[in-house]
């Protein structure tokens, strides 16, 4: 990962409890509780060269992209408590002070979170937009036409959020923890149809084939779902167990 | 080291990869739980960072203007425990710290 003659420092990108015995990944462990660690060069991650390094978006992709590999590998292994990006310690020691000071509140975390997977559902509001027809004979008939087509995409959208929100509330019902999230503008969601709902469902993995059909069946043509994961609870770490 | 589960899993049978960048991003950046390491700064610097994601993940007005802002008000969709203002007032706390560091590097 880093070659020698660097000064490495401890990053951490989740933990797991000690006897999860995950092979290939690298772990220091206190308490019974075990930190996934990866050596990094405080050349690009202290804390003058991460600002930077914060600023570069092919860098950043690079780096929040590994330390979702790496999560990720271990979703369904073991229960798991995901870190938000750059958490960095300068020797183990420091490691294992935080595996000591937070461990109630890992331990809560990784019970509350076991047999469980994070799964995304976003939903989009299919493009509807519809030859209007005849060719408008003078420029009032278009402005016309122009209104007309307006107010439909209102009423479309409006009643589509309805569906959203009930299709929302009954996954929210089917599971032991639910997020909605701001939708992401297609600038994001790379695509050019509205998205209406971008929520995050804690899942527990028993029930995930029921909560993955429910998921699919929008219950209307318009709307199209597009669930993701499974992912590591990140959304379920957060805010509670940080206070 | 890159398991990669969510590509190799069988648990969404013929399910494309769908997650996309932003999925990640949006995760990574934003949620997982908030430890401070040694280095200090980063704590910060991540939260001014996801100020940025998030403008760009939601402008507000944008939101709103398009009609899709009922998450924002809806307490159960919230989970109910008004993270909302929660996250709002930290984000002004952010503004003011940020602000205050600014100040305070101009004068040294």
């Amino acid at each position: 990962m880093i070659s020698s003659g660097v000064e490495a420092a401890w990053y951490v990108y989740g933990v797991v409890p000690a006897d999860a015995g995950l092979d290939g990944l690298d772990v220091v462990s206190e308490h019974g509780l075990s930190a996934i660690v990866g050596r990094v060069d405080l050349a690009e991650f202290g804390e003058e060269p991460l600002r930077r390094n914060l600023e570069n978006r092919a860098w950043l992709e690079q780096a929040v992209a590994s330390h979702d590999d790496v999560l990720s590998g271990v979703v369904g292994a073991a229960p798991l408590v995901p870190f938000r990006f750059g958490t960095v310690f300068r020797d183990e020691a420091g490691v294992r002070e935080m595996l000591r000071a937070r461990r109630a509140e890992l331990r809560g975390a990784l019970d509350r979170l076991r047999g469980h997977v994070e799964l995304g559902v976003k939903v989009f509001l299919v493009d509807t937009a519809k030859d209007e027809g005849a060719k408008p004979a003078t420029g009032r008939d278009y402005l016309l036409q122009k209104q007309r087509a307006r107010d439909a995409a209102t009423n479309v959208q409006a009643e589509a959020l309805e569906q959203v929100k009930a299709l929302h509330e009954h996954l929210a019902s089917l599971a032991d923890g639910a997020r909605a999230n701001p939708p992401q503008p297609p600038e994001l969601s790379g695509r050019r149809d509205t998205m209406l709902l971008n929520a995050a469902y804690l899942v527990s993995t028993d029930e995930q084939p029921e909560f993955v059909a429910a998921a699919d069946d929008p219950g209307d043509e318009r709307l199209e779902v597009v669930v993701t994961g499974p992912w590591p609870a990140y959304n379920f770490v957060q805010p509670e167990e940080a206070r | 080291m890159a398991i990669d589960y969510r590509r190799s899993s069988g648990d969404l049978p013929g399910r494309p990869h769908q997650d996309s960048l932003a999925d990640i991003l949006e995760r990574v950046l934003d949620k997982g739980i908030v430890i401070a390491g040694d280095i200090q700064i980063n704590l910060l610097d991540i939260e001014l960072l996801t100020v940025k994601l998030r403008l760009l993940i939601a402008s507000a007005d944008k939101a709103a203007e398009m009609g899709i802002d009922w998450w924002q008000n809806d307490p159960f969709l919230r989970g109910g425990n008004g993270n909302g203002n929660e996250l709002e007032e930290r984000l002004r706390r952010l503004e003011q710290k940020a602000g205050i560091e600014q100040r305070s590097s101009d004068e040294s």
